[in-house]
């Protein structure tokens, strides 16, 4: 990992609506990322995640602060020129693949190419070699709606990659993933970072990121703190009897002053409907809710 | 993005049958009103155009033969005749009255011709005498055969009965029809013996029609002198005149149901796909390109409209012919341009909107699921 810092963001703060119903979505974030290294911000719903995310990546302007991506000072330039600064110097990847759905494959990898000055014979190539790389080499023809969900990541990997960018943002990457492919992924942004130099930053759920991640930045009402100790804190779904991070849970409900938390949005809802069968049955034993 | 816009559209196939066929219905609608527009007011010169004569004489202050009178004293045939280079001149007595079938009544031109006369008859003959003598008349085919008359049978003009002596060719239209009938009977119909309306002059061979018109001016005073070419040009213009206002509004029409057409379709095109139009910018695409993208779909649309407009109007053509011979389509090659301007002005005008959205489209949408 180089010493140079690839990311930084100096008291990058973002506030939504003014007066009474100003509310600050990220507070005053100090951060340095440097080159080569795999980040994760991590936090519970709400936190400001994606915010920060956004502004890191020129796509939010903040309300103040500042953001520097390899030297350059996103947020001091004008609407004209971050657009080639997105296509140049950051790869983007999002937890619903975000591929464009009339082209196919190869013209999904290679439409950031056409955005920047460049040799196109020699995207061309750097594309093939993306796809066989990715295990996508038979897919190129494809339109998106005929590829499974790791396959659409992985072609939106090949795309954040396509310009060979030295910084890449992701939201959620394996959000939408089940075990397998989500650990696919995990990998193959592991190794985009150990092996090739750049710097990875993953808003992320996901506790297996961190297995691959160098370091873990915890955002938590808009500001960023130190991790707390405990790596996790497991507790039961009520409904499915899955185990649950209390911290990063997206899904919790209140109930006679006791908080639960669920795996996903189903599980919420039904608890909602009817909550005291569920409760019984933390009651008999099965896990006991904080 | 010209890819990525030409693949939007060809992955949205109904969507773009429907705004496609919309914009040709509207602007083929636009041809069809002009052709036959055009057409009509074509046919109602084609008789000073098929009158054989290279200049018309008429009375000062006349220079039309549509919605016109033009009185003259037929002495003056025997003025012009002495005019050097003049090989004939034939007078003809005109009205624009109805003519009586039955219980139909036709507008018509009712054209009073010489027994003989070389210029001003009718030009091509189905059946029966060119030369209508008194009593008699030679009236459209299209006409006889609508009204169930032949040859023999009788029709009406200004309470007289004539009688059916031919039949010609290419002397109808939906505006009027064209029927010859003798000068003396002209003159006792109208009462105004002595008298002719306009003067039908053929030069020598050799004698360009400007020539000839020069000489007469200088040689008969009092008069209008105009070139054939110069006569069906002035009839031509005053007829178009006539129509001129309803086919511009009904070339409005078109043009807003185009606009509105496009500019739906784009739009909800464009509200559809705003999540991946926040996905582009996201991933370094400008405003500008996006809108010269939005742009060039509205142009592709139009254009395509455009061509299948034209396309049905040329293929619609024959079975008018066919199947309604009295309404005669013409398209001009300046309707054609004068519509192709209109299809760029739609597309842009339905660019506006779409525009107007995707420039409210915000990046950061790339982050909602």
């Amino acid at each position: 990992m180089s010493e140079h810092i690839a990311l930084k963001a100096i008291g990058l703060t973002k506030t939504y609506g003014s007066g009474h119903t100003a509310v600050k979505a990220v507070d005053n974030v100090f951060l340095d990322v440097r080159q080569g290294e795999l980040a994760l911000i991590m936090g519970p719903s709400g936190s400001g995640k994606t915010t920060l995310l956004s502004m890191l990546g020129g796509l939010l302007r903040p309300t103040s602060g500042q953001v520097f991506v390899n030297g350059t000072e996103v947020t001091a330039l004008n609407e004209s020129r971050l657009p080639d600064l997105r296509a140049r110097e950051i790869g983007f990847i999002f937890q619903a693949f975000n591929l464009l759905s009339s082209l196919n494959v190869n013209e999904n990898v290679l439409f950031p190419a056409g955005l920047v000055r460049g040799d196109m014979r020699n995207a061309r190539l750097r594309c093939g070699l993306l796809l066989e790389r990715l295990g996508l080499g038979s897919r190129r023809h494809y339109l998106p709606k005929n590829l499974s969900g790791g396959e659409k990541q992985r072609v939106a990997i090949a795309r954040a990659l396509i310009n060979d960018p030295r910084l890449v943002l992701a939201d959620e990457p394996t959000g939408n993933l089940d075990s397998k492919t989500g650990h696919e992924v995990m990998m193959i942004l592991h190794d985009i970072a150990r092996d090739e130099g750049r710097t990875v930053l993953i808003v992320t759920h996901d506790p297996r990121l961190e297995d691959v991640a160098d370091r873990i930045l915890w955002l938590e009402d808009g500001r960023l703190l130190d991790r707390k100790e405990e790596a996790h804190l497991w507790v039961t779904d009520p409904v499915c009897g899955m185990k649950v991070d209390e911290w990063t849970a997206t899904y919790f409900a209140t109930h006679q002053g006791k908080r639960y938390f669920f795996c996903s949005q189903r599980c919420l809802e039904r608890f909602q409907k009817d909550p005291e069968p569920y409760i019984k049955k933390l009651e008999n034993g099965l896990a006991a809710p904080r | 993005m010209i890819q990525l816009t030409i693949k939007n559209l060809l992955q949205e196939r109904t969507r773009l049958a429907i705004s496609l066929g919309g914009v040709a219905l509207a602007l083929f609608l636009v041809l069809l009103l002009e052709g036959i527009f055009e057409g009509t007011s074509e046919q109602l010169v084609a008789y000073p155009e098929e009158s054989k004569a290279d200049v018309w004489v008429m009375q000062s202050g006349v220079s039309n033969m549509h919605m016109a009178t033009s009185v003259l004293p037929a002495r003056l045939k025997g003025a012009i005749d002495d005019v050097p280079d003049v090989e004939s001149v034939s007078p003809i007595i005109y009205a624009n009255v109805p003519v009586r079938t039955g219980a139909k009544r036709w507008p018509s031109y009712v054209v009073g011709v010489q027994p003989g006369s070389e210029q001003g008859g009718p030009w091509d003959m189905k059946e029966g005498s060119p030369g209508p003598k008194a009593g008699e008349a030679v009236i459209s085919d299209l006409m006889a055969s609508k009204s169930g008359l032949v040859l023999g049978d009788e029709l009406e003009i200004l309470g007289r009965k004539l009688r059916i002596a031919g039949l010609s060719r290419g002397t109808f239209s939906m505006a009027n029809t064209i029927t010859f009938v003798s000068y003396e009977d002209m003159e006792a119909l109208l009462g105004v013996p002595g008298t002719a309306s306009y003067l039908l002059v053929k030069g020598r061979p050799g004698i360009s029609a400007n020539v000839l018109a020069e000489s007469i001016r200088r040689s008969v005073s009092g008069v209008n002198v105009m070139t054939r070419e110069e006569f069906v040009a002035s009839d031509l213009s005053m007829s178009r005149q006539m129509g001129a206002e309803v086919i511009q509004v009904m070339s409005l029409i078109g043009f807003v149901v185009g606009v509105l057409v496009i500019g739906l379709t784009m739009y909800t095109a464009t509200v559809r796909r705003s999540r991946e139009y926040g996905i582009a910018k996201a991933l370094g695409v400008r405003d500008r390109q996006l809108l010269a993208a939005v742009g060039f779909q509205s142009v592709i649309v139009a254009l395509l409209g455009l061509g299948l407009a034209i396309a049905v109007a040329y293929l619609f053509r024959p079975l008018v012919n066919a199947f309604v011979p009295e309404v005669p389509l013409v398209y001009p090659a300046a309707s054609l341009v004068k519509l192709g301007l209109s299809a760029l002005g739609i597309a842009f005008l339905a660019s506006l909107l779409p525009a107007y959205r995707i420039s409210r489209v915000e990046p950061a949408v790339v982050f909602k699921e």
